[in-house]
């Protein structure tokens, strides 16, 4: 049976080839040529072994941080590592060289490169409540690496530029290149949208297993939705994202079957970002305080400042005394 | 006299800031009819049905659930079947703070960056590999024994749960 199958399968090969060859001489295509795009091309789909996926995601971390530098706070950047990797522990990739960083942008989005880096922006940080919170948007960029998303979406991209005839059987390094492309741009082609809903689903589990709220990221996606699409800072993460009412929407539906099997989680106090952490190497330094500096700007612009307190008067904060009555 | 009336209308104009704070709640709009239970749990006491489009203020939020007042009627409503601001529904954003539902960190208005655009195409088409940055990022990766430590200080107990299935049922 399996011969009958062979034989018909070189008979049915020999009969493409032999199609090919007479197109090709009909239309003066150079074989050679042909057959040696075809090969570079399965070189590229086929196997990326996990030394070459850290050695991709590693120059394009490399590149993503010469865009926009570490947030200039080594004990943030040392908590944001110890919480990611403590997520990452719980998947199915423990073992990878896991990375964590804050990078110095206002822009409100967070990526993963193969390999086990992962990167989220100021922007995005200033806006998380809780450690829960930062949990969540870590888990869903670990469910990336964990997913190989970027490295298919590449293999596919290198596939299709074969015939640029960059790639090379036998130097991973050019393969590599011609795979990520230029500069750190695999993030601004962004993925499947299955892809970021499976990773929002595997975001939840992820951050319950390490025992967080499992919720941490439906809060940040609620965040996103209420920010709107008219919001300059998310013009990236819409544009490689699905909206953030249709993530919502999505993982509502996965979760309410689910909601009795996810333990309630804990929700500990997020570390803030130190005084003077803006990096000079930034090329659209953010202030002291981050976003907030910047959003406090026109705030103060528009609104009267309230009157200055006379001296001896008790000192109060609205916002204090807001959460004062309001807290939960 | 003076200081008296000066300090009077210092306080006052606090109270009215604080009081435009309380009167901005943060409206959330009903994406889907709902039911509104008395207690944050699918098998609560339904206190009304709220029809799709009806809109509320938060009032606080636990799991997968927001406690909100919608007219008369205060109770807990599924999370994913509201949207959150103002213009809820419209994509267009609010200015309005969150503050209030997911914690005490968040007060910047949700207009306040719009403008500050950051990192965009153009800067990841032209990023270059910062070496020094790279090397950086290397002295700061945990261990798994700093992992573990951190969790252990933060009592994060790892917990079996399985990935989620792709079944769905009614929501609540």
């Amino acid at each position: 049976m399996n011969l009958t199958r062979t034989a018909i399968a070189r008979v049915l090969l020999a009969a493409v080839l032999g199609g090919v060859a007479v197109t090709a001489k009909a239309q003066n295509i150079d074989l050679n040529r042909l057959f040696s795009i075809g090969r570079e091309a399965l070189t590229a789909v086929a196997g990326v072994s996990e030394q070459d996926e850290q050695a991709m995601g590693r120059e394009i971390a490399g590149r993503m941080l010469g865009a926009a530098p570490l947030v200039n706070d080594a004990a943030l950047q040392a908590y944001v590592n110890r919480v990611g990797r403590w997520i990452a522990e719980q998947s199915e990739r423990p073992d990878l060289p896991w990375r964590f960083a804050v990078i110095d942008t206002a822009s409100i989005n967070a990526f993963a490169a193969p390999g086990g880096y992962v990167m989220l922006t100021r922007g995005l940080y200033d806006i998380l409540d809780s450690e829960a919170q930062l949990a969540g948007v870590l888990a869903h960029e670990i469910g990336h690496v964990v997913k190989r998303h970027h490295v298919t979406v590449m293999q596919k991209s290198a596939a299709l530029s074969a015939g640029s005839q960059i790639a090379q059987r036998d130097n991973r390094s050019a393969m590599i290149n011609n795979m990520i492309g230029t500069g750190a741009e695999v993030f601004a082609r962004g993925l499947d949208k299955s892809a970021e809903y499976e990773a929002d689903a595997i975001g939840v589990v992820l951050a319950a297993r390490a025992g967080y709220n499992p919720f941490g990221l439906v809060d940040v996606l609620h965040k996103l939705a209420a920010r709107g699409a008219g919001d300059n800072s998310m013009a990236l993460l819409f544009k490689t994202h699905p909206l953030p009412g249709d993530r919502l929407a999505q993982l509502g539906e996965l979760l309410t079957p689910n909601l009795a099997r996810l333990p309630a989680g804990r929700e500990p106090d997020l570390r803030p970002v130190a005084a003077g952490a803006a990096n000079p190497r930034a090329g659209r330094p953010l202030p002291a305080e981050g976003a907030r500096g910047l959003a406090a700007q026109p705030a103060q612009q528009a609104a009267p400042q309230p009157a200055p307190q006379p001296q001896g008067a008790p000192a109060l904060d609205p916002m204090q005394l807001l959460r004062g009555i309001l807290s939960r | 006299m003076l200081f008296l009336a000066k300090r009077c209308c210092s306080v006052m104009a606090l109270y009215c800031l604080c009081a435009g704070f309380a009167v901005h709640a943060e409206p959330v709009t009903l994406e889907r009819e709902s039911v509104l239970r008395s207690e944050p749990l699918i098998d609560s006491a339904a206190v009304v049905t709220l029809p799709n489009g009806s809109t509320g203020d938060a009032l606080a939020r636990q799991g997968a659930w927001v406690q909100i007042r919608s007219g008369s009627a205060t109770g807990w409503l599924y999370s994913f079947n509201v949207r959150f601001g103002a213009a809820a529904g419209s994509g267009e954003g609010a200015g309005f703070v969150l503050g209030r539902v997911f914690g005490p960190r968040q007060r910047v208005s949700v207009t306040s960056t719009i403008g500050i655009r950051g990192l965009d195409e153009e800067d990841l088409k032209q990023a270059r590999f910062d070496g020094s940055q790279i090397q950086q990022l290397d002295r700061y990766a945990a261990t798994r024994e700093q992992a573990r430590s951190h969790a252990d200080a933060s009592g994060l107990g790892a917990a079996r749960v399985d990935y989620l299935g792709e079944s769905s049922g009614s929501r609540p």
